[in-house]
Formats: structure tokens, sequence, C-alpha cells
């Protein structure tokens, strides 16, 4: 039986190739999809995934608007202030961006959100689910962290949330913080404690199985929208990055992709630590995924994914990409 | 035609007092009442509001919606946790007579029947975003206990300030604290629920400390409340002479033998808005964190500071114990 996701995607270049594949996958089933701020103000990353589902011909999938803005960390100005992750860069007269406000190759569409917003969703339909969800998270952890918040019990019905978000030995935004975590904080913390099973997709995992041009072209020789669609935003990320960071960068990590493929086969993960995670909530430590290291550490919280086989990662997304 | 409000509590002795106004006065419609934590743990101060509405005989037409049981973030940062400690299994914090015996502002149940009734299932946070998203009217909004439901609603459905015609705040303090040399206690639990409130675009009241001090209720306000004979005179003067006997052992007042009934001159206020004889706009800032924990810093600057709601620097305790008395002689 087809195992029940909620998607919480803030789409996002790397977030629409995750949409697709767990839409096309016949081994899960989406259940809904919740948006969140992030890569993109939630009106875009609202709008861009409307127009993925509908592009996928999945109209049928609700879509929920999430939260504006991180639940506390802008109040007093005393924070880091919001980065501007998605500055251009200007390369051979050309603007870059790592997520384009609208996604490429998409058309628009006639599908609109869910009336009711993204946290009142979960907490009405978990409270009501009679079975297990699985809850794969990868932008801000905002509203699930409203979520937990206002209703705790929630926790009870979640099979595992797989969080695409931090980092151990690589960061992005600060000197030790992945963006999805650094932009709420204290949203990410009260994930970490709600109680359900925790498993981490970090920068560790996600940088191990990263995509190449090459690999790019293989997902466009499918011969479908899909593989056509994820071929550009493999595409698209590998320029930014190699402009922004170096020209010998010619890859780029697929970050929330990985995540769903987690869902599907946890083999694809060679590398899982079971250990102990509290998020730094400020001064430089602001946005880590702290992993006690203490020759006696308190006691395990949550799985953290160190590795992961780029070549499943890549044969997964072939297969079901592959799908019309 | 009588206002409608949502009343957001954590009851609580003056929270009690609170809810008996708003519900016998003509001039207000209580559509609900949602619960948080606070003076008490959840569980306690939604089960005296369930006592309390159902001893007024509204147990079945004024629904009661339980909320947060914790701030949205504050005891996250391990060097804000001090002052949770110092409390009793019931949440309540205790303090001491001058003979060392223990003694609450807040008792954990207040002495009425156990409920026979239940809280709604909705929590209380979605309850407001569902109620204003659909309401046809403004309504009026009156949190007396930490800000926590009303946070979390506003950060998920900022949308809802379009249907609030008011938020009357009891919070804060100018130049009065109570839990620390600052910070009066419902903003302090929650500093940044009553930031995100403070801040939401509705009209917001606050009726601080200031206010509350100077309209203080006294010992023949006592028994002027028993002498109208009624549940709910007789209830609110056993209330209220407790709340002396805390405040002289523990916050004594300018005037002796009386007693703050802060959450009470919030439903006077909509009663009657000159019960508040010094409101005036300003710009409130909370703070968080280190000794300005929870303070409501009203912007003092010169020049135009833009205001961003209004702050009773003081109340007329003759027209708070009138108005009270006026209200509670209904049967």
């Amino acid at each position: 039986m087809a195992k029940k996701v909620i998607l919480d995607v803030d789409t996002g270049s790397d977030d629409a190739v995750a949409i697709i594949e767990a839409l096309r996958c016949p081994d899960l089933e989406v259940v809904a999809i919740c948006t969140v701020w992030g890569n993109l103000d939630v009106p875009y990353t609202t709008e861009n995934t409307l127009r993925l589902v509908s592009s996928l011909g999945r109209k049928d999938i609700p879509v929920y608007m999430g939260c504006g803005t991180a639940m506390v960390k802008y109040l007093d100005g005393s924070r880091t202030p919001p980065v501007k992750e998605n500055q251009p860069i200007i390369k051979d007269g050309k603007e870059l961006h790592i997520h384009y406000q609208e996604l490429e190759g998409l058309a628009p569409t006639d599908k609109k959100a869910e009336k009711m917003d993204a946290v009142s969703f979960y907490v009405n339909y978990l409270r009501a689910s009679k079975e297990k969800v699985t809850l794969i998270p990868v932008g801000p952890l905002t509203n699930l962290g409203e979520a937990f918040s206002i209703a705790p019990d929630i926790a009870d019905k979640v099979e595992e949330i797989v969080i695409m978000g931090g980092g151990d030995e690589i960061a992005n935004v600060s000197c030790c913080a992945e963006a999805n975590i650094w932009h709420d904080p204290e949203a990410a913390e009260i994930v970490a404690r709600c109680g359900a099973p925790v498993l981490w997709i970090p920068l560790d995992a996600t940088h191990s199985a990263a995509l190449t041009i090459e690999d790019a072209k293989k997902l466009r020789e499918l011969g479908t929208f899909a593989g056509d669609f994820a071929a550009l935003m493999v595409e698209q990320r590998v320029e930014f990055e190699s402009a922004s960071i170096g020209g010998d960068k010619n890859n780029s990590a697929i970050h929330d992709a990985l995540a769903v493929a987690a869902v599907i086969d946890r083999s694809v993960l060679t590398d899982v630590l079971t250990c102990n995670v509290h998020i730094g909530l400020k001064g430089f430590s602001e946005g880590e995924t702290i992993i006690d290291r203490r020759c006696i550490p308190d006691k395990a919280n949550c799985q953290f994914a160190r590795r992961a086989s780029k070549e499943k990662f890549l044969s997964m997304l072939c297969d079901y990409l592959g799908r019309e | 035609m009588a206002k409608k409000i949502i009343l957001d509590v954590d009851t609580g002795s003056d929270d009690a007092v609170a809810i008996m106004a708003a519900i016998l006065s003509e001039d207000i419609d209580l559509v609900a009442l949602c619960t948080v934590w606070g003076n008490l743990d959840i569980d306690h101060t939604t089960d005296n509001t369930l006592r309390l509405v159902e001893a007024m005989g509204k147990g079945d037409k004024i629904p009661v919606y339980k909320g947060c049981h914790t701030a949205m973030c504050k005891y996250l940062y391990d060097d804000r946790l001090e002052d949770r400690k110092n409390l009793d299994g019931s949440g309540a914090r205790v303090a001491r007579d001058e003979n060392g015996n223990p003694i609450h502002m807040h008792e954990p149940e207040l002495d009425l029947p156990a409920p026979t009734i239940k809280e709604q299932a909705m929590p209380a946070t979605l309850f407001y975003i569902d109620y204003l998203r659909n309401a046809t009217e403004k309504l009026t909004l009156v949190p007396v206990g930490p800000r926590t439901n009303l946070g979390h609603a506003l950060r998920i459905a900022p949308d809802i300030v379009k249907n609030i015609e008011e938020i009357v705040i009891m919070g804060g303090g100018d130049k009065v604290g109570n839990v620390t040399g600052c910070a009066e206690a419902n903003i302090w639990h929650d500093p940044e629920a009553a930031e995100i409130v403070a801040n939401c675009g509705a009209r917001v009241v606050w009726v601080p400390l200031d206010a509350t001090h100077s309209a203080c209720l006294t010992k023949d306000d006592c028994e002027r409340f028993r002498a109208l004979g009624t549940f709910a005179g007789n209830f609110a003067a056993d209330l209220t002479a407790h709340r002396i006997v805390v405040h002289n052992a523990t916050q004594p007042l300018e005037i002796p033998d009386a007693a703050a009934v802060h959450d009470a001159l919030c439903i006077c206020y909509l009663i009657d808005p000159t019960v508040l004889d010094d409101l005036r706009p300003v710009h409130i800032s909370v703070s968080f964190g280190d000794w300005g924990d929870g303070e409501t810093i009203v912007d003092r600057r010169e020049g135009h500071i833009e205001p961003n709601g209004y702050f009773a620097f003081h109340g007329d305790r003759v027209k708070f114990a009138n108005i009270l008395c006026d209200v509670f002689k209904k049967k």
C-alpha cells in the first residue's frame, strides 16, 4: 500500500524536483502539499507549487498556503536579518537565480490554494486521520512549529518527519547553518522536540548526492515533461552555483528531492547517525543543527543522514520521472 | 447593541471576576471563552473556566476553547528558563505570608463545583482563525492572560486582523512591574506573542498595571459586592478579599487593604471607556531577554513617533467599583 505523505515546500527549484518525484512515485500517496516562505515569499512558493502540480496533471492534489515569516525570529531586530538569498548573480550580462520567482517551463494555472491555511490543515487532518502520516518538510519549519505548538497531540499521528535541513560538516547561509533551519530556528527546535520520529536529511547527505550537467542530460533523455523540467532545474542550479562559488563547482545538490527519495527507499542513505540534535537559537550558532558529541551524550532524539548514494538517487529519479 | 467579544483567560481569580462581568453585562455579547496557560497550567485554567461558566448557568451557551500550554518560544532558550522554577504542581506561583505559609494569588481550583461540561474539540488558536475569517461583523478580543493563542493565530493567518474591531489587553506596565522589576506577568510569560499582537495592525488598547493598580478595589468594595445578595456579587467579594490578603503580603498597594482585579478592568472599559481616565496613544515595544524580558516599553523620544496603540496610564477606582456593582446586581 502506498505510504501517505504530506510535503511542505518553498518551491523553489529543488522543491520542484522533490514534488515531481513524490507525485510520480507509485509507492507514495501525496495527501496534500503545504507551502511556506523561505526560498521565495509565500505567494510565489505557492503559485509555483500550483503551477507545477497543474503541469503534472495533478490538479487533484490540494495545496494549502502556509506561513509568511518565521515564528519569532524577526520581531525585534536583534537577530541576523533575512538573507538576501535570492540575490541574482550577473554573468555574461545574464541575471542568474538559484530559485526563480516564477519557475521557468511552467504554464500559468487556474488552480488556487485551498481556503484553509496550512497549519489548520495539519491539525484538522492529522487529528481526524485513522492512520499515521509521514511529513516531509523541505523548507523552513514554520508551519509545523506552529501546528505542534497549538496541538501537540498530533505528534501521535505522525509516522515520521523527514526534514531537509541542517548540516554537520557542511553549511551554507552562515558559518554553521543551513538555510531552512536558519530561517526559523525556533520552529525547527519545536519540531525536533515534538516526540514523533525525526530523520534529518542535512547538507552532508545532499551534497554527497549532488547532480551534474551530465546527470541532467540523463533526465532529459527520459523524454518526459517531468524529465525535461527536472533537467532544467538541475542545469539552472549548476549554472548559478558555478557562477557564485567557482567555475570548478560543476554540480548541485538537489536537496529536497533526496528527502523524498529517503522516504521512498531508505537505502539511498548510506550513513545514518542516531544521535541527539538541538538547534542553536542565537549568536554564531543560530540555526546550527548541533549534534551532542559528549562522551556520554543526551538521549538520541533523531536520525541524522551523513551520506547518500548518488547513483541510487539518480536511478530513482530516472525511474520515476520517466513515467508519464 | 451589545459588543461581541471573545475573552481569552487564564482563570485565575481576577479572570473569574472579568468572566462574570462579561457574562452579566448587557453591553457585552460574550461569543466564546478561550483559555490559556499563565496564572496556572492550562488544565487548571480550563477547568476553572468551565466551573465558572457552568456556575453562571451558561454551560450550554458559551463555548470554551482550550488553548496553548506554554509560550510560543520563550522556554526554548536555556537562559530564559529561570522563571519556571518556584511553581507548585498546578503551575501556580507560590508566595509566602509573614508566617512563612504558602499563599496563592490564584488558587488552583476556584471554590465551585467540578464542571460537568467540557471544552470544545477545536484548539483556541484555530477557533480564532476559523471564527474571524468567517465573521460577518467585527469582533473585540480581550486577552487577559499570556498572548500565546493570539500570537499563533496572527502568525498563521495575519488576514484575520480585518475582522478585529479592537484588542483590549490586560498586561504590561509603564512605571509598575510585578514579576520582575519592569515586567508584568502576562507579557513576561510570552513576550514574543505580546509583541506580535501589539503590532498586528488592529486597534490595541493596553490596560497595564498603571491602570489596574490605581483602579484597585478595597474591603469596602467587597462589602458592597456582598450586599448585592447575588452569586456574582458574593463570589466577586470572596475573590477580591482573597486577593487583598495576598496583595498585602506580597504586593502592598498605595491604598492600604486593596487589591488590583486587573482583568475585570478590561471588561469595565468596554462597558464605560471613561473608567480609563488617562488613555493616550503611544508606541509600545515589548522587550525580549535579560533584565528587560517582557517589559512594555513606551517610546518616549521627542518628535513624532507613530503610535501603535493606546495605553492606560491610570484608572478611576470609584467608577470601576460602581460599574462592577451595577453589573453584579443582576441575578
